[in-house]
């Protein structure tokens, strides 16, 4: 039963938000009513809910094969005419093409420059499958490396091809995943366990999540190969609450596994069993930690185990477990399928393969991206990511979440692999990538992070519960414009410590973001506390807002709209900002339609 | 359901891997183009359009794309049918009805051989 045109509409948490729910209804609605001019119309036509295509800061987008048109920020409104002026005549509808104003492109990605540089491997079905069937899954070499791997590879052939790829984990620390999987096949035959991390706790990351949501057949399949490697029969992933839309497409997946016998006992008659549950997480980002988050399966709080004994040898109720990332998990059967060796000609010596990267911030075309490792900075933020908007310049660029650093301009040109971001005071992470420009406060940006930590802190170890306290404690005062010179030397050393002694990462990393915008802004940390300035203007403490008379027209409009009743004066006469007053929330500098207002 | 051996597991990706195929748009080598201009329209371009996609999913032929576009710009030939195939030159058929279709499909995209006999003539 084949179509003749299929619409692709997004179906990722970001573009449904942004009311893809509905134009996918309006599309059918229209659909319907375009019988009447084309009898047939509607099982002609295939409408799709796909998954994440990565262009979010152009959402909702809607994508028209096979003829590839791409159409971005589409309205539910915008349904009719594409039914009747696409669909039936052919004429494609140019305002909703990327960048129409500059003339459009008619295939589809070749002229968005968001896409030029990417290579979509692990992303390679989101956005081209229904992630709710698997026949589609299976279209695409779905469980075809799963196949090849129980009827012609042992698993000690797994494990060696995934260690020669170079497969690093995803997750953020970069372990040698083949020499994890070894450790635990090489643990005496018995009960062992195979976990997927789904729990994507960074503030901003949503790699994992567009992966669960638009390919979770991928990860099933990943987790079976390393279940085979490893030697364990049961898998669980564990997936954070927030996420109910993976959370259900990962369970139609799951039940549609199970249907075909591609989960459960003697999987296509070969005799291997697996089977994989999901167990939910409550809202801790502790438990992204490995052992936290097997205490948490374990119906146990959330809090980190020492190690030794590392979880491959003794993890999930005392048994062999292999945690991995869903990213890590997501490269496996694209691995096995095509060779070790494609997988290492990607990427650079130190690091091989591709990497997701959340891109948001101040960046004009935020979004998903996979580019090769080996890809810099500066393309990913300019090329891919089209520049700074409004016209402001580059300030950091901030890679791996609360546990990474902040890397200024000068080092743009850095290919982006494990080795390298860990020499400039960051790491990889997850991929999370947010891009800061002059308007953002370093030490704002530091306080954000360590108030996250902080809150998350599981509490067990001293120096990531009082450490991650007291540095949050001299920020807070850095940015009120109460600390001392003294007091960044003290911020030096409890970084240190916490580097150094904490029980898990979540401790050993969370000073990341001091240290590191410490050692690149050392010059604005020393205007905060010697001059009581913050150049940014985020610091409310150290910023004061106030009226220039002469562009003042008298509206009223910040008078009106101050919560602390701080602004004096009367209709079309100027007005002023009673200091001793004012909370610095600054409604009037962002109300005031004449410019009249001013921060120092 | 039933549980899936391994014949009928490798049965199903065959057969769905013609139906992503047939959706996907980077593996395409030809191009038919259907113009869905109003006179077009009023003699049966849409017939023609139906017919060639009927034809490319019934002989499985993933590399070749057939959609439709606006006007072409002949009103006097519609329907009329722009035929690009990878290593030939372009060439756009007038008159075409669902008969000629299915011979441009067969001759021209399959045989690689242009029937000059119906091109457009300026």
């Amino acid at each position: 039963m084949a179509f003749k045109q299929y619409v692709l509409i997004c179906g990722g948490t970001a573009c449904n938000s942004g009311r893809a729910d509905e134009i996918a209804e309006e599309l059918k609605k229209e659909l319907v009513e375009a019988e009447l001019q084309v009898p047939g119309i509607s099982k002609d036509i295939q409408l799709i809910r796909t998954g994440c295509l990565g262009f979010c800061e152009k959402g909702p987008i809607v994508k028209v094969l096979p003829e590839n048109t791409f159409y971005v920020e589409v309205k539910p409104e915008d349904a009719k005419e594409i039914v009747n002026e696409h669909l039936v005549k052919g004429r494609v509808i140019d305002r909703l093409l990327y960048n129409h104003e500059q003339g459009k492109s008619l295939t589809g990605t070749v002229g968005i420059p968001f896409y030029q540089k990417q290579v979509r491997v692990v992303l390679r079905n989101c956005g081209f499958i229904d992630p709710e069937q698997i026949s589609d899954y299976i279209g695409r070499d779905g469980y075809a490396a799963i196949e090849k791997v129980l009827t012609s590879m042992k698993p000690e052939d797994v494990v060696d091809v995934i260690t020669k790829s170079g497969l690093r984990g995803r997750g953020g620390a970069g372990f040698p995943t083949g020499l994890k999987w070894k450790f635990a096949a090489s643990q005496p035959k018995g009960k062992k366990y195979m976990v997927c991390n789904a729990d994507e706790g960074d503030p901003g990351a949503y790699m994992n999540r567009s992966t669960l949501e638009g390919d979770p057949h991928a990860v099933l399949e990943g987790m079976m190969i390393a279940g085979y490697a490893i030697g364990a029969d049961q898998g669980y992933i564990y997936v954070r609450a927030e996420y109910p839309l993976a959370i259900q497409r990962l369970q139609v997946a799951i039940r549609q596994a199970r249907e075909l016998g591609l989960l459960g006992k003697d999987i296509l008659g070969t005799g291997f069993d697996f089977d994989i549950e999901l167990r939910l997480g409550a809202g801790a980002f502790v438990c992204g930690e490995e052992t936290a988050l097997l205490q948490s399966i374990e119906g146990e709080r959330g809090m980190p185990r020492p190690r030794p004994p590392f979880p491959a040898v003794k993890g999930l109720w005392q048994c062999p477990t292999v945690i991995n990332n869903v990213e890590t998990l997501a490269n496996i059967a694209n691995i096995i399928r095509n060779g070790w060796e494609w997988f290492a000609g990607i990427g650079t010596a130190d690091t091989h393969g591709t990497k997701v990267f959340a891109l948001t911030g101040k960046v004009c075309n935020s979004g998903l991206v996979e580019v090769p490792m080996g890809t810099t900075l500066r393309e990913i933020i300019y090329d891919i990511g089209g520049g700074i908007p409004d016209g402001h310049e580059l300030k950091a660029v901030q890679t791996g979440g609360p546990s990474g650093g902040m890397i200024p301009p000068d080092y743009l040109d850095t290919p982006i692999d494990y080795g390298s971001l860990a020499k400039l005071g960051s790491i990889m992470g997850s991929g999370g990538m947010i891009v800061m420009d002059d308007t953002d406060c370093i030490i704002d940006i530091a306080k954000f992070y360590l108030g996250f930590t902080v809150d998350e802190s599981c509490g067990k170890c001293m120096p990531c519960r009082i450490g991650g306290r007291k540095l949050l404690t001299y920020l807070n005062n850095i940015s009120e414009g109460k600390a001392k010179m003294g007091d960044l030397d003290s911020m030096k050393k409890i970084c240190d410590a916490m580097n150094r002694a904490s029980l898990c990462g979540l401790g050993q990393t969370a000073s990341n973001p001091v240290a590191s915008s410490m050692r690149y802004f050392m010059d604005e940390y020393v205007e905060h506390v010697k001059e009581k300035k913050c150049r940014a203007h985020k610091c409310r403490k150290l910023t004061s807002f106030s009226i220039i008379a002469d562009k003042c027209k008298g509206c009223t409009l910040c008078a009106k709209n101050c919560p602390a009743g701080a602004i004096i004066g009367t209709v079309r006469q100027p007005h002023s900002i009673d200091q001793d007053k004012c909370v610095k929330c600054g409604v009037c500098f962002t109300n005031c339609r004449f410019g009249a207002i001013v921060r120092s | 359901m039933s549980k899936l051996t391994l014949e009928e597991l490798r049965r199903m990706r065959d057969e769905h891997r013609v139906t992503v195929e047939l959706r996907d748009s980077d593996n395409k080598t030809a191009q038919i183009v259907v113009g869905m201009g109003t006179t077009g329209l009023a003699k049966g371009a849409k017939k023609v359009f139906n017919v060639l996609c009927d034809l490319v999913a019934e002989k499985q032929l993933v590399e070749v794309m057939v959609r439709q576009s606006g006007a072409m710009g002949h009103p006097d030939f519609e329907p009329t049918v722009e035929v690009v195939v990878e290593g030939m030159e372009p060439a756009l058929y007038g008159h075409v009805d669902e008969a000629l279709a299915t011979q441009i499909l067969e001759k021209h995209v399959l045989g690689r051989t242009v029937l000059t006999d119906h091109l457009v003539k300026n």
